[in-house]
């Protein structure tokens, strides 16, 4: 069983995504915990990725690892060329604005703002000027032009989550990163919310590493990766 | 920061209210600053306004026991208008009535008055008022004097020999003037009238004053002609900038302790500030996570939050002045009898500008900390949740700015006020107050966690109490800022509460046992027998204390003129205006020498002076060195021979400067006797002396005293008003820290209510929980406040100390149930949300 996915190193130049021995350790009241173990990935781009795992296997440490949200131990994340491992956080976090659309489990929408106020944010950060506009035509794509107004705790979750969707998509990223978009949701939710995610990513071409523990959502990944005790693995690998 | 406001009005759209605590707090101590500020500002002006007509003219010379001869006369005609005015002190008796009353007499010209006017009831000239009808001079007096005597306008009363007619009432004197301490009554009679009484003769401490209206000079040019012209007269120049320097000192004084009372209330407010601000950017750390996730950079979370701040801190700001404008509006209304007010732009803009600056600087110094943390808080915590450290812990740049914007806020109270060591020691003490209270809220959260564990593992104490003390350790547990706020406004209140309790038990207990009962005044010196004989014809009479007195004042030490002598501010007064001066042979009894010695009692030489020791340190002089003093127009050079430690509350006959023998020879001297009665003897006494020398004055020393009462209570009463500003700071504080702690504590209650608590379970867990941190705060206030008041007291006032320990308990209590009460009131409404719901929506 190898170890992660360095089966193509001369993709490197190509890869969205490219994770060089990824480590995460984290410091807990009872010692070190090694949460990730070394991880390695290339994702080229407009892939399509689903990692699955059981919970605490590392996964959602993973994407927000990759998201530069989280610093990483040690290793090197490379992300349309860029190491991300060498910026500090607000250089990750301009990074993560110019090129990375991030969707959470649990939607993280900014409660004190509308939903159109929450899709702007990050345009808003970028300095354009027609953010709002272009918020517009994000909620509309979304099928939210009639919940434009409304703060998140007016909104029903699968109406949070595509909202969520709107703002990650609103910059056209080349790679969205997935955290259980539909783990919060009920079923006919959920696959709404991911017929969108996928709508969208193919629409875009854009490249999608998504985190769940849903078999049936991963199999509509072009590719499924395992993740076990802080590793990675192919499915078709183990 | 364009971005960082819009996005901190979508913030503040929801949030405002959290705020709320902060603007409060801020309103509190901005109040008490601005309210202070604008009054004293106020009183300046009012000063200044009325400073002609307070000084009677451009420019007066005073000069005592004496007038100006024809020359003198002739040189101040040249320089304008002069207005001649004679002051002193006398016994006003009423006619075929035993009533006498101490008066504070004046004598007009026609001159009189240069400037303002004088106002009389009935409505009449005043030249008509003290002219003689009928063969009796006339007299004008104000408001109290008729109901002390019994008598009323067109009765006839006698001062010395002569007899006055009350022909109206003085509704308004313009050159009163603003003195604090006045020992009786105005009577203002003509200049005939005042030399018919027989009491100006040599001697008698008789001011005089002539007032000037210029021609073509100006004041300093007319004061230095005078002064080339007759280098020694002794004849003191006030200009207009000096009309009321003694009110103005005064005025100065109160404002500076009253602002630091108001400093202090700011710090306890500005600690209300940074515990709002933190509770409001704990709870915004989701979402600046978020934020940081969706591309915010550190600097852009800064620049969000502090304009929120801003904005707030602004609100409390602009209604703390309002208030404090409104508040010193009240209390002019209160006092505007009592001072000359003027609320002028500069009296309003000026003060009002400081006190906004005081509160930025207090914003800033007790904010940037919990900004700067928000700054650090890590987006990873969208998936690690709050256990993560990242924000929580302060980064160290904070504090250089928070602390150089503590230093620029006392550094501004520094360079207002006149001794700038004062505020500067105030400003350290109440620094480590409240680095002490800091120390004692993290032992208390300490030792809360330790005990809630040691009784947890034995299965021991009530269980209400265990909770309570588990809740002092939580985490964002409200401990460390209540002790800190509670402590410093309780430590403030307890501080001023014993000064003034030690003040008023010196003026109340320990001087009238001490204090003579009467002071004697302008007793001719060959009547010195008759005036014994008749203190010692009344039984109970005890001691008499008289000696020969002179008034003089320094005009050189060492031989350097005394404007350009270096003085420390506590010895100014001795070379600020005339003393009184005497001749000794023996020291009197008690004298306690500290450096020199004595003259011998047959001693004939040169001068030979016997100077109060501490005003000797003031001056940085010792024995040896020489002073030149000016008496009655004559400049007479001594040598300190000795110094003598004086304990000037002892209300004894002391003088500052005591002569050797022969070096006050020719000088008219009257005498001064303090006598010691029991008290049932004090009216016989007064009785017997006015019966065999009716133009002795007697001072009672218990209406002198009753007046400085009178003074005490008035300062005390504003400075405890400002002080409740600090208190009220201070329980805002607490209920903020409540209400931070309430999304909490409605989960806690909830639980506990559904495993089986009671409601008085519940309530008595957050009554203990708070009464413990109030008992702390309390009991720290109450030791730091005692230290402080302590200081105060014997080194700033120079009193002996004596502790009160009820103003102490009843803080300790008061505060203790105001905390518990506040803590359980805050428990009912927590159990006023249905528990089923709160537990229902979390699991949701």
């Amino acid at each position: 069983m190898r170890n992660g996915t360095t089966s193509d190193t001369t993709a490197t130049t190509t890869a969205m995504l490219d994770l060089r021995d990824v480590r995460l350790t984290l410091e807990s009241g009872a010692g070190e915990v090694n949460i990730l173990r070394g991880v390695n990935l290339v994702v080229p781009r407009g892939q399509t990725v689903a990692v699955l795992g059981p919970s605490g296997s590392g996964k959602s440490s993973l994407l927000m690892v990759a998201a530069g949200i989280e610093r990483a131990t040690a290793g090197r994340i490379t992300i349309a060329g860029t190491d991300i491992t060498t910026l500090n956080e607000d250089g990750r976090a301009a990074f993560r604005q110019r090129h990375i659309g991030v969707v959470f489990q649990a939607f993280h929408l900014v409660p004190a703002m509308t939903a159109l106020e929450n899709v702007m944010v990050p345009m808003e950060i970028a300095g354009h000027r027609d953010a709002l506009k272009r918020a517009r035509a994000a909620l509309e794509s979304v099928g939210l032009d009639h919940r434009l107004g409304h703060y998140p705790t007016q909104l029903s979750g699968g109406e949070q989550q595509r909202v969520a969707l709107a703002r990650a998509f609103a910059m056209e990223p080349e790679l969205v990163l997935a955290d259980e978009p539909t783990g919060n949701l009920d079923g006919e939710t959920g696959h709404t919310v991911a017929n969108l995610l996928f709508g969208m990513s193919r629409k875009r071409g854009t490249t999608l590493l998504l985190v769940t523990h849903d078999p049936e959502l991963a199999t509509r990944c072009g590719r499924i990766l395992n993740m076990h005790d802080g590793k990675l693995v192919e499915a078709d690998e183990q | 920061m364009g971005l960082a406001a819009r996005f901190a009005r979508r913030d503040l759209r929801g949030a405002a209210l959290s705020f709320r605590f902060l603007s409060l707090c801020l309103t509190l101590g901005v109040a008490a600053i601005a309210a202070v500020g604008v009054f004293a500002a106020a009183v300046e002006e009012g000063l200044l306004r009325d400073g002609r007509a307070l000084l009677g003219g451009d420019l007066e010379f005073r000069v005592i026991q004496r007038a100006a001869n024809p020359d003198e006369r002739e040189a101040l005609d040249r320089l304008g208008t002069v207005s001649h005015v004679m002051t002193m002190r006398a016994m006003a008796e009423a006619k075929g009535t035993p009533k006498r009353v101490l008066i504070e007499l004046k004598s007009v010209d026609h001159a009189y008055p240069l400037a303002g006017t004088v106002g009389l009831d009935p409505a009449m000239d005043l030249g008509q008022a003290l002219a003689p009808q009928d063969g009796v001079f006339g007299a004008v007096a104000a408001s109290g004097f008729g109901s002390r005597l019994g008598i009323d306008v067109g009765d006839r009363f006698t001062v010395g020999k002569a007899t006055f007619e009350l022909r109206a009432i003085l509704q308004s004197e313009p050159d009163r003037g603003a003195d604090a301490l006045s020992f009786g009554p105005r009577v203002m009679v003509s200049e005939a009238g005042i030399e018919s009484t027989g009491l100006v003769r040599p001697g008698s401490m008789i001011r005089h004053g002539y007032r000037l209206a210029l021609t073509d000079r100006t004041p300093d040019q007319a004061a230095q002609t005078f002064a080339e012209e007759f280098p020694k007269s002794g004849f003191r120049p006030r200009s207009l900038a000096e009309a009321t320097p003694q009110a103005k000192t005064q005025v100065e004084r109160v404002r500076v302790f009253l602002t630091l009372v108001g400093f202090a209330s700011l710090l306890v407010g500005g600690i209300g500030v940074a515990q709002s601000v933190q509770s409001h950017l704990t709870q915004k750390r989701p979402t600046i996570a978020i934020l940081k996730s969706l591309g915010a950079s550190s600097a852009l979370i800064g620049r969000t939050y502090a304009v929120e701040v801003a904005t707030m801190a602004a609100i409390g700001i602009v209604a703390g002045l309002a208030l404090g404008a409104v508040c010193a509006i009240v209390a002019a209304e209160v006092a505007g009898d009592l001072l000359p007010l003027a609320f002028t732009a500069r009296a309003v803009v000026e003060p009002l500008a400081s006190a906004a600056l005081a509160g930025i600087l207090a914003t800033f110094a007790f904010t940037v900390p919990p900004l700067a943390r928000a700054r650090a808080v890590s987006p990873a915590i969208l998936l690690r949740g709050e256990t993560d450290g990242d924000g929580r812990r302060t980064p160290w740049t904070a504090w250089p700015w928070a602390a150089a914007a503590l230093v620029m806020l006392i550094a501004i109270f520094a360079l207002e006020a006149p001794d700038r060591r004062i505020v500067l020691y105030a400003a350290v003490g109440t620094l480590a107050a409240a680095a002490i209270l800091v120390g004692l809220g993290v032992a208390v959260r300490r030792i809360g966690g330790a005990l809630h564990e040691h009784l947890a593992a034995s299965g021991t104490g009530d269980t209400r109490l265990r909770l309570a003390l588990a809740n002092l350790a939580r985490p964002g547990s409200a401990t460390v800022p209540v002790t800190i706020a509670l402590g410093l406004a309780m430590t403030l209140f307890v501080s001023l509460v014993e000064v003034e309790s030690n003040m008023r038990r010196e003026i109340e207990e320990r001087i009238p046992d001490r204090a003579p009962a009467y002071f004697f005044i302008d007793i001719p010196p060959e009547d010195g027998r008759t005036f014994d004989s008749a203190v010692w014809s009344v039984r109970g009479a005890e001691a008499i204390e008289r000696r020969p007195m002179v008034r003089g004042r320094i005009v050189a030490v060492n031989d350097t003129p005394i404007e350009r002598v270096n003085i420390a501010p506590g010895a100014r007064w001795v070379a600020d205006g005339d003393r009184g001066l005497t001749v000794a042979p023996m020291p009197p009894t008690g004298t306690h020498i500290v450096a020199g010695e004595w003259w011998p009692s047959d001693y004939s030489g040169p001068p030979l002076i016997s100077f109060d020791a501490r005003a000797a340190q003031g001056f940085g002089v010792g024995v040896g060195d020489t002073l030149t003093l000016n008496i009655l127009g004559r400049e007479i050079t001594g040598r300190i021979a000795n110094l003598r430690a004086i304990d000037w509350t002892s209300f004894g006959v002391n003088f500052a400067m005591m002569l050797s023998p022969g070096a006050l020879d020719g000088a008219p001297m009257s005498d001064i006797a303090a006598v010691y009665t029991t008290p049932d003897a004090e009216d016989a006494v007064a009785d017997a002396v006015a019966d065999k020398l009716p133009a002795v004055t007697a001072i009672r020393v218990r209406e002198v005293l009753d007046s400085a009462i009178s003074l005490l209570t008035r300062i005390a009463g504003a400075t405890e008003t400002v002080a409740a500003a600090a208190v009220a700071a201070g329980l805002l504080v607490l209920i903020g820290a409540l209400a931070a702690a309430r999304r909490a504590q409605l989960y806690e209650t909830a639980v506990l209510r559904a495993v089986g608590a009671s409601r008085a379970t519940i309530i008595g867990i957050a009554a203990i929980e708070h009464a413990i941190i109030g008992l702390v705060a309390v009991i720290a206030a109450a030791i730091l406040g005692t230290v402080a008041a302590w200081a105060a007291v014997r080194y700033a006032i120079g009193m002996e100390w004596s502790f009160a320990p009820l103003p102490a308990l009843i803080a300790i209590l008061a505060t203790m149930a105001a905390t518990g009460a506040f803590g359980a009131a805050a428990a009912w409404r927590l159990l006023a949300v249905p528990a089923a719901r709160l537990l229902a929506a979390d699991s949701a």
